[in-house]
């Protein structure tokens, strides 16, 4: 397998663009992604498309990827549509890397782009219930509660066994909005504080609104070359794709004691890096709602089960800490447009790893770093699709 | 291939009360996961004659097998569902 490296992220704010249409959302993303890179259209062989609720919102079921693309004048090339729920812009990720990787291409570019606000958010919360198994969604289930519940996370049986409070799940909520506050890409920019998270409304006892991610739109790109090309179009320094893992999920029964697929597709992702956890000098995970952050601290093996709050209360996952989490403001502040989300996480990594992620800035600089992205729900016990990218550079 | 009944007793896994409801359900109405004896664990809605409050249900508890309308809603009162009663429990009931 060839080494590849991402030579140019570009990415669209996120937000409510209610006039905007998907394309005019992944256009600014597309651009400035090539521009940075130093890529013209023309020189882009491969291109994967990742978006999860056009089908639905828009009508645009088919060749969504070629729709958006074509004005962008990447055309003439093979475009390949990804659609992986909440996962799908990672996914469109491991295809392009695959690519270049496998030798089929040299330049490959990966976009994901989510248009979520319709003027009807009754509309968008039905459409993202197709994102679980339907007999699920069909019987009632509402998927907010299911972090609540379901087993793969089922938090509040975490708070009886860990002692967890009601304050220590909005506690990611609270760094992650503080960060978000420093990123002019973010939705949500003020910094929040514990009280005002626990007492939002709530939406599935104990999560409130604040604890969870909202409607957005959004979208980022990634350029992607073989990495000893690089220089033939960018000084800029190269980050290198270390691993690139996608997992679907796995059906288990009641006492199954297999470690759940966010732990083997992180397991995995260290493994083909040749790293572990305490090489991490920076990670965005898919912090969906707040607490699945401290559940995630465990599963990608940073701390031991129950001391989730802990990391946060001691700094360790703070900016300024030993390995920041979610720099960007992660999903409940920088927003978390559905299909895109991947690819705005790889965005964050290597503007951090590049050093021009401005008052948001590690230091020093990530040189070792992850994105963790997971998507839809299964009759299982897990998430349907997990995508763990590792960068170093 | 044979056909086999399961589920008609389960025991609850874990349970909480969504606020917000998808189209054709009303809120606040209660989510659950309950272990059947046979094996499976599976998603339910706790039956409706069960009030929806905090303290109701505790998990772990006993649950029978019921049938019923997915939800009390012109789209889905003509459907029928599986769904679970506490064999017991301590709300005041209506």
């Amino acid at each position: 397998m060839r080494e590849v490296a991402i030579i140019g992220v570009g990415a669209h704010p996120t937000g409510r663009f209610l006039e905007k249409p998907l394309k005019e959302l992944a256009y600014p993303a597309i651009w400035n992604a090539l521009d940075d890179a130093g890529v013209s259209a023309a020189d882009v062989n491969v291109a994967y498309f990742g978006n999860s609720l056009a089908g639905l919102l828009t009508g645009q079921e088919g060749i969504r990827g070629q729709v958006v693309l074509q004005h962008a004048g990447i055309t003439g090339i093979p475009i390949i549509n990804v659609e992986n729920a909440c996962a799908s812009a990672m996914t469109a990720l491991r295809g392009a890397w695959l690519e270049i990787a496998s030798g089929a291409a040299d330049v490959a570019l990966a976009v994901g782009a989510e248009k979520m606000n319709v003027g009807d958010s009754a509309r968008t919360i039905g459409a993202l219930s197709a994102d679980s198994e339907l007999d699920l969604s069909d019987m009632g289930m509402q998927f907010t509660a299911t972090y609540a519940i379901h087993p793969k996370i089922n938090i509040k049986s975490r708070m009886q066994e860990y002692g967890w409070t009601a304050a220590d799940l909005a506690k990611p909520a609270v760094k992650n909005s503080y960060n978000g506050s420093l990123n002019p890409l973010a939705q949500h920019r003020r910094p929040l504080t514990i009280e005002e998270i626990v007492q939002s409304r709530l939406i599935a006892d104990p999560l409130t609104l604040l604890m969870c991610s909202s409607i957005s739109d959004g979208a980022a790109a990634a350029v992607l070359c073989a990495a000893d090309l690089a220089q033939r179009f960018t000084s800029r320094m190269p980050i290198r794709i270390a691993s690139c893992v996608l997992q679907s999920g796995v059906y288990r029964l009641p006492g199954d004691e297999r470690p759940d697929s966010a732990t083997t597709s992180a397991s995995e992702a260290y493994k083909n890096a040749g790293i572990g956890p305490d090489d991490l000098d920076a990670i965005e995970l898919h912090d969906a709602m707040a607490p699945a952050e401290l559940m995630l601290y465990e599963r990608l093996g940073l701390c031991a089960p129950g001391e989730g709050p802990r990391l946060i209360d001691e700094h360790v996952t703070t900016l300024g800490g030993r390995i920041p989490v979610n720099p960007s403001g992660g999903l409940c502040s920088r927003g978390h447009p559905v299909g895109a989300t991947g690819l705005l996480q790889i965005c964050e990594l290597v503007w951090q790893m590049r050093g021009e992620a401005g008052p948001r800035q590690i230091e020093p600089r990530p040189k070792v770093t992850m994105a963790q992205n997971q998507g839809g729900l299964l009759l299982g016990q897990d998430s349907a699709a997990y995508g763990v990218t590792i960068l170093k550079c | 291939m044979e056909e086999i009944e399961i589920g008609r007793t389960a025991k609850l896994y874990s349970h909480t009360i969504a606020y917000v409801a998808p189209k054709g359900f009303t809120a606040p109405y209660f989510q659950a996961f309950v272990d059947l004896p046979e094996g499976p664990r599976i998603f339910s809605l706790v039956g409706s004659e069960c009030p929806v409050e905090r303290g109701v249900l505790e998990d772990g508890m006993e649950m029978r097998l019921i049938v019923e309308p997915v939800a009390d809603t012109p789209e889905r009162r003509d459907e029928l569902t599986y769904k679970y009663l506490p064999v017991k429990h301590n709300g005041s009931g209506r």
